[in-house]
């Protein structure tokens, strides 16, 4: 088999096989898949299904702490899991620059295959395309996924949120953006950063298990915590306060921001949830959520206020206050 | 790191609020203009600008390289790019959204085909040169004494590696001519100043000596300050001190950047490749002699200015847009009747509202269109 991608691989005949048999099925290796059918044929299943799809293009596409293959299974797990679902079966597309190498092909699925058997979600249908040298960015990866929510009548969503309700996160943000950022070979900028890319149904089903009372529940991804929290105001109509001082960052993350001008908040993780809860059982909650390695820092970053206005915005450590925008396109680093 | 979480927290902060309340004559204000683009988004950032006592009036200088360049450079690289498919315009990203009169961008040029790329650092551009050699690749460079030194050294490397495919198409500018304006103005009726807080990085290239004429002549108090809420409320105390007691001196409250002589590489470096523009136009400042940079005539076969015949052209704001006088700190962002309703971060007419050093960027980040309304 020759070391990269080329058109003939996209063409379903033989070099599309070998592509198929040597590394993409004995990578997923599981009974649905297997099967080579036009569909992968399901197990019955109680319950209300949800279903996601999340295109994936990220440069580089290896980064401390993750990579594309990463990242396409992550990004689709925690969509299903942050709708209350358990997310049962993913299917792959995969759309290969011609010249692409086969070596990273292999390291994007194996990333992926390794995630799949851990977490027990098989990828059970998939495709292929090659498009032609200068038509693609190298290797975009498709995940959609199917979950199932237990009790049919009940699930989070931004309805529920309530004013007076607490808003949780279960970590540092901003480490996805930075460790992206730091790893594109065009910056001159070093740093430690390790992506949080992760799935996070283990965290977030026995929680939502427990705690049926949680109102909504958002994977701040691209745009952040920025951009869920201004989604989240724009539809339920009400004010989010988030308390500056509480949200957790790390050090080396901090301190890329104000080297390069950039606002934590605006930028993405990819192992993170945001939980909107009634401010009762917002405790019980935190302690739950630090309980799980997932979540062991934790921290109650803002509360939900019926405002004037939907809008978003901060309290600073000085206790004055700023609004927290919309993101509007990629933060950009400053030249003064 | 440890300096700006330190200066960032309410235990330096706050203390020094009260020193500062302390100094102040209650009867009189201060009216303080902060230079740098920089400097008025920490205001609005960590909310100090709330704190401050009342007597402390800020007037935001121009200290924010995209907002002082005309539209001009940009009109010119994209006219350039459609005439030539055979150039690369390489530019700092901050730029890409800035809009002309037509409301025109090097992101839309993009978006329609042409060849743009948004850098971080002048060295991406050579990068660029090298892996492409049949283009011709033009690094739109632009920024105070800050952004120089890179230039001319990603200038210096081209030329030793025999690059000659890169060229500089140099819009840096001088920020002594802007001080010297803005203080002279106020003789012409302009916005009446009692102080200025320096600008942090440029002075960290000029030295705080660089100043002192202005100090001397104009008879103002500067002090150099760096960019958290604690270097901020430190220097409005160094000043407040000045003005209480009639005193014009250049004081350093970012010592731990700035020295008098300033970095002396990066001044051989802007001796040997540049040399003052007769005039140039900044966006609300209006025409400077003096006030621009261009590469020195020895270096022409390095020079997109020279090679494409890229002129100078006057420049055209959008007629409500009041970026120009913004810039001067003879009106405030509230002022703009485009502010927050047609013009947005979103959506910008003039380049205050685009650039993260911007005045019109603050007010809006800050929320100050919502505090009238008694919002935030």
């Amino acid at each position: 088999m020759s070391q990269h991608i080329h058109m003939n691989h996209g063409s379903g005949g033989h070099p599309f096989e070998a592509l198929l048999k040597k590394i993409i099925l004995p990578a997923f290796d599981n009974p649905y898949l297997n099967q080579l059918t036009d569909g992968a044929l399901l197990e019955s299943v109680e319950g209300r299904l949800v279903m996601t799809t999340d295109a994936h293009v990220v440069s580089p596409r290896i980064f401390p702490g993750g990579s594309l293959g990463k990242l396409a299974f992550c990004g689709t797990v925690n969509d299903l899991a942050v709708m209350g679902a358990k997310p049962l079966y993913l299917s792959l597309s995969l759309i290969i620059e011609e010249g692409f190498s086969l070596e990273e092909l292999k390291l994007h699925i194996g990333h992926m295959a390794k995630l799949s058997k851990q977490c027990s979600i098989p990828i059970v249908a998939g495709d292929t395309k090659v498009v032609e040298r200068g038509k693609g960015d190298g290797l975009f990866m498709t995940t959609s996924g199917v979950g199932v929510i237990e009790n049919p009548e009940l699930y989070p969503q931004p309805k529920n949120i309530s004013p007076g309700d607490m808003i949780l996160i279960n970590g540092p943000i901003g480490n996805h953006g930075i460790s992206v950022l730091a790893a594109r070979e065009n910056l001159d900028f070093q740093s430690e950063v390790v992506s949080d890319c992760a799935p996070l149904q283990d965290l977030i089903l026995p929680l939502w298990k427990r705690f049926p009372e949680i109102r909504c529940m958002r994977d701040p991804t691209r745009g952040g915590v920025a951009a869920v929290a201004n989604e989240l105001a724009s539809q339920c109509e009400l004010e989010m306060e988030l308390f500056e001082q509480k949200i957790p960052v790390e050090k080396s993350v901090r301190s890329a921001c104000e080297l390069m001008g950039f606002d934590p908040l605006l930028l993405a993780n990819e192992g993170k949830v945001i939980i909107f809860a009634p401010e009762k059982s917002v405790h019980a909650i935190l302690d739950a959520m630090r309980s799980h390695e997932l979540g062991t820092e934790s921290e109650i970053i803002g509360q939900v206020h019926k405002g004037p206005r939907p809008l978003v915005r901060s309290t600073t450590a000085l206790g004055g206050s700023r609004l927290i925008p919309w993101p509007s396109g990629e933060q950009l680093p400053r030249i003064c | 790191m440890k300096y700006i979480e330190e200066f960032q927290s309410p235990a330096a902060v706050l203390p020094a609020l009260e020193l500062l309340k302390s100094k102040i004559y209650k009867n009189r204000t201060y009216k303080i203009m902060e230079f740098c683009g920089g400097h008025t988004h920490t205001f609005f950032k960590s909310g100090l600008i709330d704190l401050l006592p009342p007597q402390i009036q800020l007037v935001h200088g121009p200290g924010c390289p995209v907002c002082v360049l005309p539209s001009h450079p940009i009109e010119n690289v994209i006219e350039l790019l459609e005439k030539n498919p055979d150039i690369i315009l390489a530019t700092y990203a901050d730029l890409m959204s800035v809009p002309t009169k037509d409301k025109e961008s090097l992101l839309k040029a993009k978006g329609r085909g042409l060849n743009i790329k948004s850098i971080y650092s002048p060295i991406e551009a050579l990068t660029l040169a090298r892996e492409n050699p049949h283009k011709i690749i033009v690094f739109l460079a632009i920024g105070f004494e800050t952004t120089i030194p890179p230039t001319l050294m990603a200038l210096e490397q081209a030329i030793k590696e025999k690059l000659t495919n890169f060229r500089v198409y140099c819009n840096h500018l001088n920020t002594t001519m802007a001080l010297t304006q803005i203080l002279k103005n106020e003789k012409g009726g302009g916005v009446q100043i009692d102080g200025l807080i320096g600008p942090g990085h440029v002075s960290a290239i000029t030295g705080s000596d660089f100043f002192m004429p202005f100090s001397e002549k104009y008879k103002k108090p500067i002090v150099i300050a760096g960019f958290t809420a604690y270097d901020l409320v430190q220097s409005l105390v160094m000043l407040v001190e000045q003005i209480n007691t009639h005193e014009y001196q250049v004081g350093v409250e970012y010592r731990r950047v700035v020295n008098a002589k300033g970095s002396l590489l990066a001044q051989d470096l802007m001796n040997k490749y540049l040399e003052n523009r007769k005039s140039f136009e900044w966006r609300g400042l209006g025409e400077m002699p003096e006030s621009a940079f261009k590469l020195k005539p020895e270096f022409h076969q390095w020079d997109a200015e020279v090679e494409f015949d890229l002129k100078v052209k006057k420049s055209q704001d959008h007629p409500h847009c009041l970026c120009p006088k913004v810039l001067m700190g003879a009106k405030n962002p509230m002022q703009c009747k485009l502010f927050a309703k047609a013009c947005t971060p979103e959506s910008p007419f003039g380049p205050c509202m685009v650039s993260s050093e911007g005045a019109c960027s603050a007010y809006y980040l800050a929320g100050r269109h919502l505090k009238t309304k008694e919002i935030l």
